[in-house]
């Protein structure tokens, strides 16, 4: 199991920074395409089946498809993507990428906080434990959050609308 | 150690039994066809035609392999194969016949029981697009590029349907008992009241649609169109490759026809298909066979008799009829879950 | 009614050089800088209205004996007024400039001109001032020669072409990978080169043939369709004037393969028109019947193919509908030995006599089709998918397909209810009863709707003609003309010297110029014939439906989706034999 675990692990390293290192836009989204599935694959080894299967559903299914649709729409082909890029571009991502560590490092730092025990639990990541977590236990955030989509969802749309002459006929 | 083993074997079966089945699929299309158009379709190969497939096999693969010189090539060939893995995979957590009991030894015949079996289908069916996009789009060619866009679009709206209506079957798990389940096998074995069938029987048609649009069957065929777009992502394939692509239209027909007939038609249950006993797993599987070809004939009978809907029609139609009636079909059976079961 | 040719004298006295009426058609002969005006004057004054301009040519005169002027090329329209049942007026218009010859260009007054003229300058070498994009439009781009002209010989030119295997373009045949680098294409003018630009045909299954359309999308939005032809030109024309009259009955066959007989009959009957004769009635009856089948077996082919286009390979009403026609072939068949290329009508008649199993077998036929219609219309008509793909697709409204030339199904289909065999009847259609359907919409629906209606009104005309078909000769009494019957030659030497002078002399018709149009399946199919009293045609013309109706692909599809091209394509109904000639 470590074994394979280990082997997941470097899929998924590989898939990273293939979306980083590749200089083709298709080339980047297969490779966020494997990381998602090696992440997948990996929450079926923690039993966690229903979040790995989600995790295909919404990443793989939907997300990275949608962006190899627009990158096929915009054009497969961009040569001048890591080109040409103004000095403080790159000044702002080493900073952001810094301040992303340093985030991750001060949260791994710390215990994990009581409410995420259940998630250890065996058995914890099945949908019955899923669904209690999430419609009982933590229903108000869970409701939030689905009204902050909403409301992005028709921000989306309206922004969309806007740029758009009317074709009725 | 034998479970892996077992595994396996029980893979490995299933894939020659979906190849076969693709294979005789063809000849079945073949000749079905030929029957709605007045002719007599595949007759010299064999009697009745019946090595057609076969003949068909061996041409594929001993054609000359042609990689064009303006293609991407690593996902130009990795393509075919993207598309045909999903086809076989999802079959896995279909049961094609009851257990066999034999003393102290139960052969199940499915390869896996996951316990999200449904979200299962849904996963695998919405990784399917990836090949025709990839293979659309690694062409480097208008019409391919233009016909992967459409499977894109097309595969991502009828998604919305499919899991809304899967969300329904999961919803009725729930009457009568404590907790539902997402396993497909466990949902075959609770019997169910005959007003349920019924009220399932109503989404079926819904269903169907969604199943022909996601195995880009005509009259949805949208992102091969062989008239506008001459055959769309599959424009500059030949030999082998092609047929992979074609193998995997035709067993997604075979999985989604497997599909309807264990959620909506009980699967292998029939008269005689008793579990435990020694025949039941043959006749069981003759019921799952049965159910599955009479499927297949539907998709059939609908290619030959209705035209190919447009492409902008295709998405309207999905978020503007079939997605409001489905939202409503969920609603209804969330309803009469809360207040008969 | 008013005589054009003294409303034209008193309006422009000075523009007329010479007024004539050959054969009930008047013939102007204008000025070349008076064309444009006289052509709006008879366009626009409301008691005229020649609103159609039916063909358009030139004919090169320098060989011919018969000529009033001195200008070597004269230009031919032959006008018609669709308000007063396709009254035709013909205008000669001698060209200035000698063996350069300029012409003003009318697509300003009639936009169908534009294909016109762009072929008279790729067959005659005329410049038309005026014209948007005068290109060549048959021939290869780099042709050295205007085929046409007199003092082009036929056959052994030098053929221009400069490929050699060695080339680089050739490079990649026989090759497992091909690395061949990517040269785009040069877009061509008018289209914007970041918008999508695919290249459709000239080997696409869609496009009927050879047809080529470079189609410029915007998403699958269709911004732009430039069609490209030629890929079938035999040169028909050219050929027609270096054989006997009676000798290229055989080629019109080959131009409308679908429609065969219909060509037959167009041809035939100009040449009739030039002679001054007429077929005898029981051969009048046999043409309306063969060519009401042929219009029925042409509107089959149109609705199997149309429902291949629109609704895939699977489809079976493709089959239903081959079906159908074969019965009809088969009908031919037992006329004439011959399925497609029938040649069956003759000048002065036809062939032969209908064989008496024929009459049975076609009654059969009449009372099975009405029912296979049905079928059809229920398997299609009630069909919302159907419905959803044709209706509000390649719209047309009736003053654009007037002004654009369009004709037959189209022009009915956008609510214009002219139909030749109506306005102008041959063959006896007035004896007939029957109606021109006309749908107002100018969709493809519509133009599908009129071409059912059509195969039905063409049973009730072959069921007239059937039950009062004349008893009589079946071939013009007239040993000049027709070959005497196969038993005279054993007893009479006269017999025998008139089929030795036919045969080796043809028949010389008098000096002069006739145009004759029929309404073909597809449209008005016309044959334009000069004589010069010798026993080839000194200039032979084909006006085909499939050409002219063709240029309107762009005006049809512009702003609809990619897929309704192929609907639009579907619904002109081309065959690219009659578009190429």
């Amino acid at each position: 199991m470590p074994l394979l675990f280990a082997a997941l692990a470097l899929i998924a390293l590989v898939g990273a920074a293939g979306v980083l290192l590749s200089r083709n836009p298709v080339y980047s989204a297969l490779s966020l395409l494997l990381n998602f599935v090696a992440f997948a694959v990996m929450y079926v080894m923690l039993s966690a089946q229903f979040l790995g299967v989600v995790q295909i559903i919404v990443y793989a299914g939907a997300i990275v498809v949608l962006f190899l649709f627009v990158v096929m729409l915009i054009g497969g082909n961009l040569p001048a993507l890591g080109r040409g890029r103004r000095a403080y571009v790159r000044a702002a991502g080493v900073i952001l990428a810094a301040l992303f560590l340093l985030a991750l490092l001060f949260g791994l730092a710390r215990p994990l906080p009581n409410g995420l025990a259940a998630v250890g639990a065996p058995d914890g990541g099945s949908v019955q434990a899923l669904g209690l977590a999430l419609y009982v236990d933590h229903i108000v955030p869970f409701e939030l959050a689905s009204i902050l989509l909403l409301t992005a969802m028709l921000g989306g749309i309206v922004l969309a609308r806007r740029y758009q002459a009317p074709p009725k006929d | 150690m034998s479970i892996v083993l077992l595994s396996i074997l029980k893979s490995l079966a299933l894939i020659i039994l979906l190849l076969t089945g693709f294979a005789y699929l063809t000849y079945y299309e073949r000749k079905l066809l030929a029957r709605f158009h007045v002719r007599r379709g595949p007759n010299r190969a064999g009697p009745f035609g019946l090595l057609q497939p076969i003949a068909d096999a061996v041409k594929a693969i001993f054609k000359e392999e042609i990689v064009p010189g303006h293609v991407d090539k690593l996902i130009y060939i990795v393509a075919p194969a993207l598309s045909l893995i999903p086809a076989l995979v999802i079959f896995a957590v279909i049961p094609i016949a009851p257990d066999l009991r034999l003393g102290g030894f139960t052969l199940q015949f499915h390869v896996a029981d996951i316990n999200v079996g449904l979200l299962y289908l849904a996963a695998i069916a919405s990784v399917a697009t990836y090949g025709i996009i990839l293979g659309g789009w690694s062409s480097n060619n208008n019409y391919a590029l233009l016909g992967s866009l459409r499977t894109a679009a097309q595969m991502i709206s009828y998604e919305l349907p499919f899991g809304l209506l899967l969300a329904a079957i999961i919803l009725t798990t729930n009457i009568g008992r404590e907790a539902g389940t997402l396993s497909l096998i466990e949902i075959l074995n609770q019997p169910r009241p005959w007003w349920l069938w019924l009220w399932l029987w109503l989404a079926f048609p819904m269903f169907f649609i969604t199943m022909l649009a996601e195995s880009n069957r005509s009259p949805f065929d949208l992102p091969e169109t062989e008239n506008e777009l001459i055959a769309g992502f599959q424009v500059e394939y030949g030999g082998i490759k092609f047929a992979l692509f074609f193998m995997a239209e035709y067993i997604s027909m075979i999985t989604g026809s497997a599909i309807m007939a264990t959620l909506f038609f009980g699967g292998w249950r029939g008269p005689f298909a008793d579990p435990g006993t020694w025949y039941g797993p043959i006749v069981g599987f003759g019921w799952f066979f049965l159910k599955v070809v009479a499927l297949l004939f539907v998709y059939i009978w609908v290619r030959a008799s209705v035209p190919r809907i447009r492409y902008d029609q295709l998405l309207q139609f999905c978020w503007k009829v079939l997605t409001p009636l489905s939202i409503g079909y969920l609603v209804l059976t969330a309803l009469i879950v809360v207040f008969v079961g | 009614m008013t005589d054009p040719i003294a409303a034209v004298r008193s309006a422009f006295p000075d523009a007329v050089r010479a007024s004539a009426v050959y054969r009930q058609t008047p013939i102007l002969t204008l000025q070349a800088a008076d064309l444009l005006a006289v052509g709006r004057f008879l366009r626009d004054t409301p008691e005229l209205g020649y609103d159609l301009l039916s063909d358009l040519t030139v004919v090169d005169r320098l060989r011919l004996p018969q000529a009033q002027d001195e200008a070597r090329f004269a230009g031919i329209y032959q006008l018609r007024s669709v308000a007063r049942g396709g009254d035709l007026l013909q205008l000669t218009v001698p060209l200035p400039g000698g063996d350069a010859p300029v012409a003003p260009s009318v697509t300003g007054l009639w936009p169908t001109a534009d294909w016109h003229e762009r072929e008279a300058f790729d067959l005659f070498g005329v410049r038309y001032e005026g014209h948007p994009d005068l290109r060549r439009i048959l021939m290869p781009d780099d042709w050295p020669t205007h085929p046409l002209r007199k003092d082009q010989p036929l056959g052994g030119e030098r053929v221009p072409y400069t490929n050699t295997w060695a080339e680089e373009e050739f490079q990649h045949l026989g090759k497992q990978i091909m690395q061949t680098d990517q040269r785009p294409e040069p877009v061509p003018g008018r289209m914007d080169a970041r918008h999508m630009i695919v290249n459709m045909g000239p080997q696409h299954p869609a496009t009927h043939g050879v047809l080529r359309l470079i189609v410029e999308l915007d998403g699958e939005r269709i911004i732009g369709i430039q069609p490209d032809i030629g890929y079938l030109h035999s040169g028909f024309e050219k050929q027609g004037e270096n054989i006997r009259y009676k000798d290229f009955v055989y080629y019109t066959d080959r131009m409308d393969y679908v429609s065969a007989m219909q060509n037959n009959l167009a041809y035939c009957l100009a040449v009739e028109k030039l002679l001054g004769i007429e077929a005898p009635p029981r051969a009048q009856a046999i043409r309306v019947i063969v060519c009401e089948l042929q219009r029925i077996a042409s509107h089959l082919v149109w609705l199997a193919t149309h429902t291949l286009d629109v609704g895939g390979t699977g489809l079976a009403l493709l089959m239903y509908a081959f079906r159908e026609r074969e019965e009809i072939l088969d009908l031919f068949e037992m006329v004439c030995g011959a399925r497609l290329t029938t040649s069956y009508l003759r000048v002065g008649g036809v062939s032969h006599d209908l064989p008496p199993a024929f009459i049975p077998r076609l009654r059969d036929l009449l009372a099975r089709l009405p029912g296979r219609f049905d079928e059809y219309e229920r398997m299609l008509s009630g069909s919302p998918l159907w419905r959803g793909r044709l209706m509000g697709i390649g719209k047309i409204t009736a003053a654009q397909a007037i002004a654009w030339g369009v004709t037959g199904p189209l022009l009915r289909g956008a609510g214009v209810p002219y139909d030749l065999r109506k306005a102008q009847p041959y063959c006896g259609y007035e004896q007939y009863d029957f109606s021109i359907p006309v749908q107002s919409e100018g969709d493809s629906y519509a133009r599908y709707l009129v071409r059912m209606a059509e195969m039905r009104q063409s049973l009730r005309i072959i069921q007239q003609a059937v039950d009062a078909l004349p008893a009589g000769h079946f071939w013009i009494d007239d040993p000049k003309i027709a070959p005497p019957a196969r038993g005279l030659l054993d007893q009479s030497m006269e017999a025998l010297i008139h089929h030795f002078k036919l045969f080796t002399e043809g028949f010389r018709p008098p000096p002069g110029q006739a145009y004759h149009g029929i309404e073909a399946s597809k449209g008005e199919m016309g044959v334009f014939l000069v004589s010069d009293g010798s026993a080839h045609p000194y200039r032979c013309r084909v006006r085909t439906p499939s050409f002219v109706n063709l240029q309107v692909t762009e005006l049809m599809a512009k702003g609809h989706l990619f897929s309704d091209l192929v609907t639009v394509i579907g619904t002109i109904d081309i065959v690219l034999g009659d578009v190429d000639r």
